[in-house]
């Protein structure tokens, strides 16, 4: 027995948070990653010569900055990076709207193509922070346990509700009806102009297959607005050096506690002992035991592909196996040697710059993933992360990483495996950018595109998907990853969850990785030896 | 509209008061004659045939078909070689009864379960990850039971390719009759000599009548579900939904059983390194029992024939099997109930099914038993006696 406490699957943003956590506890943790980075999704790699690209994630707006100050991280390089620009629509023939972190700017720029919504502008910002901080609050807790509840956790909730109450009735009830709302419903309550509405729209579209007429967008929108300093769209904030900046620096803080980041080291399989985690096997043939195991791998690769089917129950299987998981997104890294020639560009490109002309240009492109194609005319966000951080790429090369949405990982015909699916994706987008953005393409120097398959092969995220499962009504709190276990644990004893596909849910939020952690030590206390350090 | 089974044209022609049962939404017949008595004699002294392919079949193939087997049902499946049948209940994670039925190993990596319910979803679940594929196979054969001490000798005389007087209790043959290829497995609900005889649903009415014709001279008689309900009593098998609530359907947590709760403890075979579905809330259960456990019940006959003789009746609960629960009492308290009860022909006794109390259902213990004449309660005297009530010696043999 090598006698840890803990063995975390996976050095994700989450995974090091919960590794950190224990650690600091005086617990043996050791990390395992089977990349060479760590990070997972919010890491930075080479992906071009003397360049670090942020692979998935580009913008930590939504991490939990109380995490930093619990873990004592502040002291550290960490830098946050807050753009003039927050966001910037790219409205069609060399024409943008920006929104800016000043909020002046952000009136008087919308003033060009409305007065009325320019005028109410404010207000939404307003709504929107007030929405998100009611949300904040089941966000930051442990999601509610609705049968059999304890009189402490009666307790609890009951203490989150007039949390929640303080921010009064009326904010309250408003969020509830809101919640469920289209994006499209509730944008067309406060809006005229098409190409705000469409650029407001997008912050509803992440985490979800679905355009924005479909129910729940609402919630994706406070959602991605509930981190720092959202100025009426989504928390837009970067980190200085590149997202795997935080990651290395939740690892260095695990290790300083003591613990141990492997990397290249891949994780084969989960030892179960009699519907008990004992330890994992690696690639190689090796076997780590520990007190208990914590994964950060997505809820279906971790029972289906780690820990393994037949030794999980029908029933909970089948709630695995319907885990909602769609993957609709790929990847495009550029490496440029310019800008395009937009005015203020160093400016206006400081944010996320997006193509999401109107409303119905998101639905119709949504609409062919609905039927299993790639858009004809994808929606694409931007971010150009060598405009605060030069360092990133060589002398006069810019990066730009772009989401382009949708292409979805299943499709109805064709396959990802196929090049010319690929190849067909990436001009699609080349052919929009063009459009949108006229100049971009000649700047390009090399580009690396990273289909809905690749997300899955190279980052392990099931289906493509980064958010380890869609961020709809039906897989939000007690019901994420799957009804009924929702706090962490599993049916399998000392195999713990800590990633994405848990409560509270996707993106860099280390929310899910916090939550876990104070979990696992709760049941650590509990007297249950989950620690290595009793036995032998 | 029910569906009618393949041997409709048959039973249909047969079944003359129209007498017809809805099993699982196909047309079965209760009685062929007025009264079941003559079926009923049929399985005890002769051959009775009955329909049962509205039963659900599943067939189970692949490297991993004997572990799936072996994950979903209590029992062990290390122990069904090929050329074997077992009985078995299934449970769910929580280690309460879903269904319970036959898993006849046709060959090593090919099994056939069969079921009351369907069940093809939550087989098909337990396979997640396993190498062993399920097929609902319920509209591909057609059944018959033919049981009774005449049974063999029929199929002796008819079956061709195989060994039938030499077919052991829960043994499985592949033959032929004439030229319809027939699985022969020596098993039954009737708790006496018998067999359940597989064919193709083309085969189906060819197949009947050379089974009536070589039956003739052996007594053979076409049987309905109400002498089926007096023969399974007797030979203490349970059914579903009647002595037993399926974890599936019961609206309140309480109404579930556990295998040990139905008299099923014995078909809950763990074995090292054996993970079944419900195994560690069954382990549990056997550490710290229930309080509820499985009886079979003789009711005091001279005492009920008493208490409808005193307002000037004949015993009217001996036309045919209840399924009435009744409630059971010791010194007053409620201790349990009867699920399933029936006068036994052969036997001349008033047995039942019930659930008691654990305390309460020793062999040897007293209870009074519910009986309702001339819409007044009394309570008659009841013994707990073992199960099966009625377990001739040729049914192994």
């Amino acid at each position: 027995m090598s006698g840890y406490d803990a063995v975390v699957v996976g050095a994700g943003h989450n995974a090091l948070v919960t590794a950190v956590m224990l650690a600091r506890e005086g617990w043996k943790v050791l990390v395992l990653e089977r990349r060479g980075v760590v990070g997972g999704a919010a890491a930075s790699d080479e992906l071009f010569p003397d360049c670090r690209v942020n692979v998935a994630a580009q913008d930590a707006g939504l991490f939990q900055r109380e995490i930093l100050s619990e873990l004592g991280l502040d002291a550290r390089e960490l830098e946050w990076v807050h753009p003039a620009a927050v966001a910037t629509s790219l409205t069609g023939g060399g024409e943008a709207l920006t929104l800016w972190r000043d909020p002046g700017r952000t009136r008087d720029e919308i003033a060009r193509y409305s007065p009325a919504d320019a005028q109410r502008f404010p207000e939404w910002a307003d709504y929107l922070r007030s929405m998100a901080r009611v949300l904040r609050i089941g966000l930051e807790h442990p999601p509610p346990i609705l049968h059999g509840a304890s009189a402490r956790e009666r307790l609890r909730m009951l203490r989150l509700l007039l949390r929640a109450g303080r921010f009064g009735k009326r904010t309250v009830v408003e969020l509830l009806r809101a919640l469920p709302m289209p994006a499209r419903d509730l944008l067309d309550d406060w809006f005229v102009n098409d190409a705000l509405k469409g650029m407001l729209a997008t912050t509803a579209l992440a985490g979800a297959r679905q355009g924005p007429s479909a129910m729940g967008g609402a919630f994706r929108m406070f959602y991605h607005a509930a981190g720092s300093e959202a100025c009426g769209f989504r928390s837009t904030v970067f980190v200085r050096g590149g997202m795997g900046v935080l990651s290395e620096a939740l690892a260095d803080a695990a290790r300083m506690h003591g613990a141990e980041v492997r990397t290249r080291a891949d994780v084969e399989s989960i030892l179960v002992e009699d519907g008990v985690a004992t330890g994992v096997l690696l690639a190689g043939g090796e076997e780590v035991f520990a007190g208990c195991v914590v994964s950060g791998v997505d809820p279906r690769r971790t029972f289906f592909g780690l820990v393994g089917a037949p030794r999980l129950g029908p029933e909970f299987n089948r709630k695995v196996a319907n885990i909602q998981l769609h993957g609709t997104t790929a990847a495009l890294h550029l490496l440029l040697d310019g800008l395009p020639p937009l005015p203020d560009a160093v400016d206006r490109l400081s944010g996320r710059t997006l193509v999401a002309p109107d409303l119905d240009y998101l639905e119709r492109a949504g609409d062919d993933a609905k039927y299993g194609r790639c858009s004809a005319r994808p929606h694409l966000d931007m971010v150009v992360p060598t405009l605060h951080n030069p360092a990133l790429a060589p002398a006069g090369r810019h990066l730009a990483s772009i989401q382009i949405r949708y292409a979805p990982y299943r499709l109805r015909s064709g396959s990802w495996a196929d090049g010319a699916t690929h190849d067909d994706l990436l001009a699609g987008a080349l052919e929009v950018l063009d459009e949108f953005l006229p100049g971009l393409r000649e700047r390009i120097v090399d580009h690396r595109l990273l289909t809905p398959l690749d997300l899955e092969t190279e980052l392990g995220l099931t289906g493509g998907d980064e958010y380890h499962g869609q961020m709809g009504l039906d897989q939000l709190l007690f019901m994420r990853p799957v009804p009924g276990w929702g706090r962490y644990r599993t049916p399998v004893e000392r195999l713990f969850l800590c990633g994405s596909g848990t409560h509270p849910g996707g993106g860099v939020t280390g929310g899910p990785g916090r939550l876990a952690a104070r979990e696992i030590l709760r049941d650590g206390k509990r007297g249950a030896p989950l620690g290595g350090r009793d036995q032998p | 509209m029910l569906l009618e089974t393949p041997f409709h044209p048959r039973t249909a022609t047969l079944c003359h008061h129209r007498r017809w049962r809805n099993w699982s939404g196909y047309a079965i017949a209760l009685g062929y004659e007025p009264s079941h008595e003559y079926e009923y004699y049929a399985v005890r002294s002769g051959a009775a045939l009955f329909d049962i392919s509205p039963l659900r079949k599943y067939e189970i193939t692949g490297p991993d078909a004997a572990a799936l087997v072996d994950r979903i049902v209590t029992r062990n499946v290390a122990d069904c070689q090929e050329g074997r049948v077992l009985y078995s209940p299934w449970c769910d994670e929580a280690g309460k009864l879903i269904d319970d039925g036959t898993v006849q190993r046709l060959e090593v990596d090919r099994f056939r379960v069969t079921a009351a319910d369907p069940c093809l979803r939550w087989f098909q679940d337990c396979g997640l990850g396993m190498d062993a594929g399920v097929r609902d196979i319920s509209l591909e054969l057609a059944a018959l039971a033919m049981q009774g001490p005449t049974s063999r000798d029929i199929l002796t005389r008819l079956v061709t390719g195989a060994d039938i007087a030499s077919l052991p209790y829960f043994g499985l043959a592949k033959g032929a009759v004439g030229s319809i290829p027939v699985t022969i497995t020596r098993t039954g609900y009737t708790g006496d000599l018998g067999y359940e005889l597989w064919v193709r649903p083309d085969h189906a009415l060819e197949f009947w009548d050379a089974l009536m014709e070589t039956g003739r001279g052996y007594g053979i008689a076409p049987a309905g579900l109400d002498a089926l309900d007096v023969t399974r009593i007797e030979a203490g098998l349970l059914l579903k939904e009647v002595d037993y609530v399926s974890a599936w359907t019961a609206l309140i947590e309480s109404r579930k059983s556990s295998p040990y709760e139905a008299g099923l403890g014995w078909a809950v075979q763990p074995r090292p390194g054996r993970d079944f579905v419900g195994r560690r809330a069954l382990e549990r259960e056997a550490a710290r029992p229930s309080k509820w456990a499985f009886a079979g019940l003789e009711v005091d006959w001279p005492r009920i024939e008493r208490r409808f003789a005193s307002v000037g009746l004949p015993p009217l609960v001996a036309g045919k099997a209840s399924r009435e629960p009744v409630p059971i009492f010791a010194a007053g308290a409620q201790v349990g109930f009867v699920t399933s009860s029936t006068f036994s022909p052969i036997l001349k006794k008033y047995i039942a099914l019930a659930t008691l109390q654990r305390d309460f259902a020793r062999p040897g213990g007293r209870v009074d038993f519910e009986l309702t004449v001339e819409f007044v309660r009394h309570e008659v005297p009841a013994t707990v006696v073992e199960t099966p009530f009625f377990d001739p010696a040729r049914k192994r043999a």
